[in-house]
């Protein structure tokens, strides 16, 4: 959100290599048959890597709530199992391991490329987990929660699919180029073509799940979006800055919060060295920062009622009322925390310096002081509408700055009572002694705090994150509705709590709604022709009607064929048989299963015995 | 965790003298109890004679650990968003907080409330007397300068250490009260 990479940065690199195809063909392609099957292969593997993960998110709900029969678990495991039958084939000795010098063939050395990217773009997803030895990985960050959400697994299936069936076509495509003077075998070719229309079929497992359950433009915005788990660098300020530029400024201050909330609270887990110090000082930025977002959006809501924005206006309102309550229960949460104690000295220095910048950078959006600090008292006045957003193009800016600085608040106000139990757990809650009754009986002037007193605690930062979450939802409104770059953060959100999966059930999923789910984005740009259209093609023939007819004709045939080995194949009699005998065949084959058809998969053989699956190793490219 | 020593024996607490720090002398000192008993803020008033008179370390502590209890309610009460310096009344309240906390960890700290004089428990303060920040402000210089003093001569490393870290709370508490600060 903030200028980390993301996930869509890789993808977009895998994507550059299969839809610029100028060079692919032609004199291009000569000595393809030598490198494109262990490129391609490598490229399967890393996709098996990550058909690993999705599966064993999914494996890892209890058996009672498993979603077995949702669409896109049978994509899931149908892709797995169509990946592992094309490895089969292409499989041969150290074919993973990292070649010596760049391919020659101008396709081998893109799909290395796309291999290259989906490796790097795997590394991303992985820095928001915790290595574990089984089962599900544990989330390290907020988007943890959203990788292994029903709408990112979706996106990603898709994503994978469209890389399969590009490369498979490129690929299937050089099976069946004649290469003079190369000593490959027809067998070699046969691999090669049987291999790729196991991606095929992968791809028509994923058509298949989304005819039934669409992928919807914020499910693959929300995958794109998937930023880097790293810290990001304080920025470069000096106190001066426009009013825009702090937009940034906070915007990107809130993420190293939310950075160190995780990480603080995975630390106390597992070694509870909080201390009260700590504790106060996130609360009280916390009730300060809310109270500049309180202010910031009233100043919002008066801008966008000058310039006609009603609706927005009127969201900004409710949203500046919602971050009133959550200041007053931060403020409470305040008193709470200073009537108890801890024996420790400072812990996480870093988390409670970061929430006193964000209060800091709140405070100078919120008040016409460049300059300002928690000590300007009554010398800064409170920062006028047409100041904080000057020019019209800086409210999505603006309302996203705010955003982020609330949706930061709320996730505090989870990991602040995460540091609190675990705390409390070890015993290092206290109280001074002249706070209890005559009744404990104490030689020193602290004692381990009563139980009640912990409950009390704990139920303050319960009622912040009540106030706080509800001040966010508010606010995504806004975000959403002045598209807003912060907007990302609700579909996060709301992938993260399991939302349902119908597109458009969500109250706030405005983007859902827009998806077009007609628009068939899974359309294959570079599906060519039948055979009998093909050849019209070589004829030379223009006239639509003929070239309906043969497209018509293609169809029947990819029909008969698909109904005939399905028949053939519910009898039990077409073991091991194989269909690819011939380049003619062959066509006939790769075009019906490029057409979508689930049921073109019985066209299909298992790879031969061995078939022992490639070592589950990473590439090495 | 730092554990407490309840049984070390007490240092005498330094007379008031010229140190670093706020220049607070014993005058303005007792100018300040007076300042506040007249505003009506009773308790900071009574504390504020007790950090005066102190003359041994665990007395001084005593007066201290009440005075940082009596800033924490009297800045809590003045945490009123519709004031600027809501911002400033918060913060002011942590480092209270944080400054009775680093008095309470202090081996000289009586394990206690020690005696009061007879008649000191005057009635409650007025709530948001409209002195008070004013009051608050001196009463946190004079912590500033008294801990100070007690951490040049404690002679016990931890209540040093204690002194000089709840002094450096008094004088964060002064600096974002009178807007002195950064």
């Amino acid at each position: 959100v903030t200028g980390r990479a993301t996930f869509g940065d890789f993808l977009q690199a895998a994507h550059r290599q299969l839809e610029e195809t100028a060079t692919l063909h032609g004199a291009g392609a000569r000595g393809n048959m030598d490198e494109v099957p262990r490129s391609l292969l490598r490229e399967i593997i890393v996709m098996r890597h990550y058909l690993h993960d999705i599966t064993a998110t999914l494996h890892d709900l209890p058996a009672r709530g498993r979603p077995m029969l949702t669409p896109w678990f049978q994509a899931a495991v149908q892709a797995r199992d169509a990946l592992a039958n094309a490895a089969g084939f292409l499989a041969r000795p150290r074919a993973w391991d990292r070649p010596a010098a760049p391919a020659a063939s101008p396709l081998a050395r893109r799909l290395d490329a796309v291999t290259m990217s989906l490796l790097t773009g795997r590394d991303l997803l992985h820095t928001h987990f915790a290595a574990r030895s089984r089962g599900a990985p544990q989330p390290r960050s907020e988007w943890g929660l959203v990788i292994t959400s029903t709408q990112v697994t979706r996106a990603l299936l898709e994503e994978i699919a469209w890389l399969t069936r590009h490369s498979a076509q490129y690929s299937a495509n050089v099976a069946l180029l004649p290469s003079p003077g190369t000593s490959v075998t027809a067998a070699e070719r046969r691999q090669l073509s049987a291999a790729c229309q196991w991606l095929w079929a992968l791809d028509a497992s994923v058509r298949t799940a989304s005819k039934r359950e669409p992928v919807t433009d914020s499910d693959r915005e929300l995958l794109r979006a998937i930023p880097v788990n790293a810290i990001l660098g304080r920025p470069a300020v000096t106190g001066g800055e426009p009013v825009t530029v702090v937009y940034g400024v906070l915007a990107s201050i809130a993420e190293r919060v939310r950075y160190l909330a995780w990480a603080s609270a995975h630390e106390a887990s597992r070694l509870p060295g909080v201390t009260a110090a700590s504790l106060r000082q996130v609360a009280e930025a916390s009730t300060v920062t809310s109270h500049h977002c309180h202010l910031l959006l009233n100043a919002l809501a008066g801008r966008t009622a000058q310039i006609g924005l009603k609706e927005v206006s009127e969201q900004l309102i409710a949203a500046a009322n919602a971050a009133a309550d959550a200041r007053q229960t931060w403020l409470h949460a305040a008193h709470a925390v200073r009537q108890v104690t801890t024996g420790a000295l400072d812990d996480q220095p870093a988390l409670a310096d970061e929430v006193q910048e964000l209060a800091l950078w709140s405070g100078r959006l919120a008040y016409d002081n460049p300059a300002w600090t928690l000590a300007s008292g009554t010398g800064s006045a409170v920062r006028g509408p047409e100041s904080l957003v000057p020019d019209r193009d800086g409210l999505p800016g603006a309302v996203a700055a705010v955003h982020q600085a609330c949706h930061t608040l709320a996730l505090l106000s989870q990991t602040e009572q995460e540091r609190i139990h675990a705390a409390s757990r070890a015993g290092c809650i206290l109280v001074p002694t002249q706070s209890l009754t005559d009744n404990y009986d104490m030689p020193q002037p602290f004692a381990r705090a009563p139980v009640e007193r912990v409950d009390l605690l704990v139920d303050r930062y319960a009622d912040s994150w009540r106030a706080s979450r509800e001040a966010t939802a508010r606010v995504e409104l806004a975000a959403e509705t002045v598209h807003a770059p912060s907007r990302v953060l609700a579909a996060a959100r709301r992938a993260a709590k399991a939302t349902p999966s119908v597109p458009g059930a969500d109250r706030t999923d405005a983007i859902s709604r827009r998806a077009q789910p007609g628009s068939d984005s899974s359309a294959v740009p570079v599906s060519a022709p039948g055979p009998v259209g093909q050849a019209l093609h070589r004829l030379g023939v223009t006239r639509p009607d003929l070239l309906s007819r043969a497209a018509d004709i293609d169809r029947a045939g990819e029909r008969l064929i698909i109904d005939a080995a399905v028949e053939v194949k519910a009898s039990r009699r077409r073991q091991g048989l194989e269909l690819n005998s011939s380049a003619g065949a062959t066509t006939l084959i790769n075009h019906a299963l490029m057409s979508g058809d689930p049921r073109a998969a019985a066209l299909l053989r298992r790879p031969e015995p061995p078939a022992r699956e490639p070592p589950e190793r990473e590439a090495e490219p | 965790m730092r554990s407490a020593q309840t049984t070390a024996s007490p240092g005498r607490c330094p007379q008031p003298a010229a140190s670093t720090g706020a220049a607070v002398d014993l005058a303005a000192m007792l100018a300040i109890s007076a300042h506040a008993r007249s505003a009506g803020i009773t308790s900071l008033a009574a504390v504020t004679d007790r950090l005066t008179r102190a003359d041994a370390l665990p007395v001084l502590l005593d007066a201290a650990y009440e005075a940082f209890e009596v800033l924490l309610l009297l800045l809590e009460r003045h945490e009123d968003p519709s004031d600027a310096r809501f911002a400033a009344f918060v913060s002011a309240a942590t480092w209270a907080a944080n400054g009775r906390d680093a008095v309470l960890f202090t081996p000289s700290l009586p394990p206690r409330q020690l005696p009061r004089p007879p008649g000191e428990s005057g009635p409650a303060d007025a709530p948001g007397q409209r002195n008070e920040p004013d009051a608050a402000i001196a009463v946190s210089a004079l912590l500033e300068v008294r801990l100070s003093q007690a951490a040049e001569q404690a002679a016990d490393p931890a209540d040093r250490l204690g002194c000089r870290t709840a002094a450096g709370y008094a004088r964060r508490i002064r600096v974002l009260l009178t807007g002195s600060g950064p």
